[in-house]
């Protein structure tokens, strides 16, 4: 493809990069998208490989692939002190959806009405009846299994695959949950428990973390770039780290300065149109970095939004034996990896409990799994530990509650001109903490969590009331390019677009201006979609 | 076969100690006189029964190696087994073994430090084997079902 004859040039190719390109180039726009990293192969994938037969491959000096490695070498950030923000990033070919947990929760107009209604921060531009379509089509095209349930804070699909069986602990949870009133349903996740358009249906071997050899869940590659490959309007570039947004004197965009990452040669692609879809946090590296004398605060930053309200779910983690397992006899609970239950969102904010918006809980990790790590902390030695560790090894539950994180202006990512890449390039600070709102919500989920434990009888692992996970642990960043109506408060329009740089689009997750508590990769596929969807519209009639 | 005859004949292998782990292997990281003991020490901890133990499951042949490549797990051994030579375990029979050890677990210094060492090392890697996690817990996972049948107990609820 002559780079002169690209529409588009779209930064990142995982979910939103990805359904960009297919989106546009089944259109016929002619696109191109630089990716900083490989395409993986799945044949190379470790699904299969038993824990000692990965401490044999080791010893042969034979490693699995390492998803993440890449950006942490290329792409290192710094933290304010005191802080340990957990960034994981994946680059290469299909981004973070190689091994993504695949939970995927329609977010519920409750969800977006929130901020207009309690005003904390800016509202939603869009309501659920705009994303609702784009939902119905993103389940059509990846395959979501499911439950027939629908909710006000979890709205239902009609396009649900078959949910899988659930795990004994799971069942005990959820019989547990209902006794106190808590509707415990099937998870939504995007792990095909059939066939599905021609992709293989899932094999519960449980390895869907180290990547899936036959592709039976949603990733980037397989279900969107390879069909839009096929239509000829496609380009990949690999090994294409994206420093800058490079603009000419109007301030427009018109070319995308990368670096070669085997050659390290700077190359300037020319570009119409740029959807910056790298990544919450690495797309607004690249933002931040492209400023110029007309964008002194970086691209199309005259507001001063970009890089702030960076927001994070916080969540903990309690796990437990359910003592009904007690000496079961040992099953295979792989299933499709991961819970196949989950509660939805119940209260609406109260102000008697002092803190806005709420809270979800997820439950992996039930039953017989392929490692022990809390057999450690069970007491004792000899013939008596050893009883007891297979007592218990198919009795294990957890509970993974996902709170929302306010956004806050001083929560933000910035660059810093005194440390830069190996390119010259200023690499990331993140500077993130948790306020009193979420504080005082976890006291909340951990009050709901005690509850359920004792309602269970289960006897809790060591755990400190008041832990929780690092923050970023979540991998769900979001809200520093929001977008909104008001060009003071926001980055982009309702469908991704600059307001002060027309021809530059942003469409991944950093356009939420709320995380909510549901994972975000559904909605990002569908918000990408519409968003594309808008930009292709505007394109025909030249206003794009 | 009465229980004191089995539990006789384990203790004697145990005390057999190198020889039960792998009849070929040739420790690196430690002298034998330390890996006889670290094979009686993990044994000790995760003993055979109807399923292999920490020595039959290779335990020892794992800590050596990965001894060999960690400076400081190879020290952290060190140290514990200092302790353990100095109060003679090896030189126990059974139940001596667990009445020393015992007093390791309950004491809240350097030999509870030591104790727990063990015990964690031991953990790790008797568990990772396919006699710890297959023959010893049942795991079954990590291969190709057809469907995914799930709990089969109706009184786990619905």
């Amino acid at each position: 493809m002559a780079y002169e004859d690209v529409d588009v040039v779209i930064i990142g190719s995982g979910a939103a990069g990805g359904m960009a390109a297919w989106n546009l180039a089944r259109k016929g726009a002619k696109v191109l998208v630089l990716e900083a990293g490989e395409k993986f192969n799945r044949a190379d994938f470790w699904s299969h490989v038993k824990p000692w037969e990965a401490r044999e491959r080791n010893r042969r000096g034979e490693h699995a692939p390492d998803f993440e490695g890449l950006p942490k070498k290329e792409s290192p950030f710094t933290n304010a002190p005191g802080q340990d923000f957990l960034l994981r990033r994946v680059w290469g070919v299909g981004g973070k959806t190689n091994i993504w947990g695949r939970v995927s929760l329609r977010f519920s107009d409750l969800n977006m009405q929130e901020p207009a209604k309690d005003g904390w921060e800016i509202p939603w531009p869009i309501r659920y009846a705009e994303l609702a379509p784009y939902y119905d089509n993103v389940e059509k095209l990846i395959g979501v299994n499911g439950g027939d349930d629908d909710q006000p804070w979890l709205p239902g699909s009609k396009y649900h695959l078959p949910p899988p069986n659930l795990r004994c602990g799971e069942k005990i949870v959820r019989a547990a949950f209902a006794r106190k009133g808590y509707n415990v349903v099937h998870g939504r996740r995007a792990v095909l428990t059939k066939e599905h358009n021609g992709h293989a249906p899932c094999h519960y071997c449980g390895a869907c973390g180290r990547g899936c050899d036959v592709a039976a869940f949603f990733n980037s590659y397989d279900y969107l770039l390879a069909d839009a490959l096929k239509t000829g309007n496609l380009e990949i570039v690999e090994n294409a780290i994206v420093a800058r947004i490079l603009t000419d004197d109007e301030g427009r965009a018109n070319k995308v300065q990368y670096f070669d990452r085997l050659t390290a040669k700077e190359v300037q692609i020319p570009a119409k149109r740029v959807i910056v879809a790298a990544s919450a946090v690495d797309s607004t590296r690249i933002l931040l970095n492209s400023g110029s004398s007309r964008h002194a605060n970086g691209l199309g930053n005259g507001s001063d939004v970009i890089g702030r309200y960076l927001t994070e779910q916080f969540r903990f983690h309690v796990e437990a034996y359910a003592p009904q397992l007690f000496g079961q006899k040992a099953s295979n609970d792989d299933g499709i990896s991961g819970g196949h239950i989950y509660m939805p969102r119940f209260e609406d904010t109260d102000e008697k409990r002092g803190y806005l918006r709420g809270w979800g809980v997820q439950f992996w990790g039930s039953g017989c799994k392929s490692s022990v790590p809390w057999a450690k902390t069970r007491p004792g030695f000899g013939e008596d530990f050893k009883k007891d560790v297979k007592d218990r090894y198919p009795s294990l539950i957890a509970l993974h509650p996902y709170g929302e994180a306010l956004p806050y202006a001083h929560n933000r990512i910035t660059v810093r001109k005194d440390k830069l890449d190996r390119f010259g390039v200023p690499l990331m600070h993140i500077d993130y903490s948790l306020g009193e709102n979420e504080r005082k919500m976890m006291v909340r989920m951990y009050d709901v969590v005690e509850e359920m434990l004792h309602e269970m009888k289960a006897e809790p692992l060591p755990y400190k009331r008041g832990d929780i996970d690092q923050l970023g642990a979540a991998i769900h960043e979001h809200g520093t390019c929001r977008m909104g109506d008001d060009p003071k408060r926001s980055a982009v329009d309702k469908n991704g677009r600059m307001h002060e740089v027309r021809n530059v689009w942003v469409v991944d997750g950093s356009v939420f201006p709320t995380p909510t508590e549901k994972n975000p990769t559904l909605t990002i596929l569908a918000n990408a979609w519409r968003c594309t969807d808008a930009m292709a519209s505007a394109m025909k009639k030249g206003d794009a | 076969m009465p229980q004191t005859t089995r539990r006789q004949a384990l203790a004697t292998i145990a005390a057999a100690g190198a020889a039960l782990a792998a009849p070929n292997y040739e420790p690196k990281a430690f002298k034998p006189k330390d890996f006889e003991l670290l094979t009686a020490l993990s044994e000790t901890i995760i003993p055979e029964t109807d399923t292999p133990g920490a020595a039959k499951a290779g335990v020892p042949q794992m800590l050596d190696e990965d001894a060999q490549r960690s400076r400081s797990l190879k020290a952290q051994l060190d140290n514990a087994l200092k302790l353990f030579r100095k109060d003679k375990f090896v030189e126990q029979d059974e139940a001596g073994r667990i009445a020393l050890m015992t007093r390791y677990m309950n004491d809240e210094g350097k030999r509870g430090e030591a104790f727990r060492t063990i015990k964690e090392l031991t953990i790790d890697r008797y568990y990772a084997t396919e006699a710890g996690l297959v023959e010893e817990l049942g795991y079954s996972g990590g291969t190709y079902l057809a469907s995914f049948p799930g709990c089969q107990h109706p009184e786990h609820g619905a």
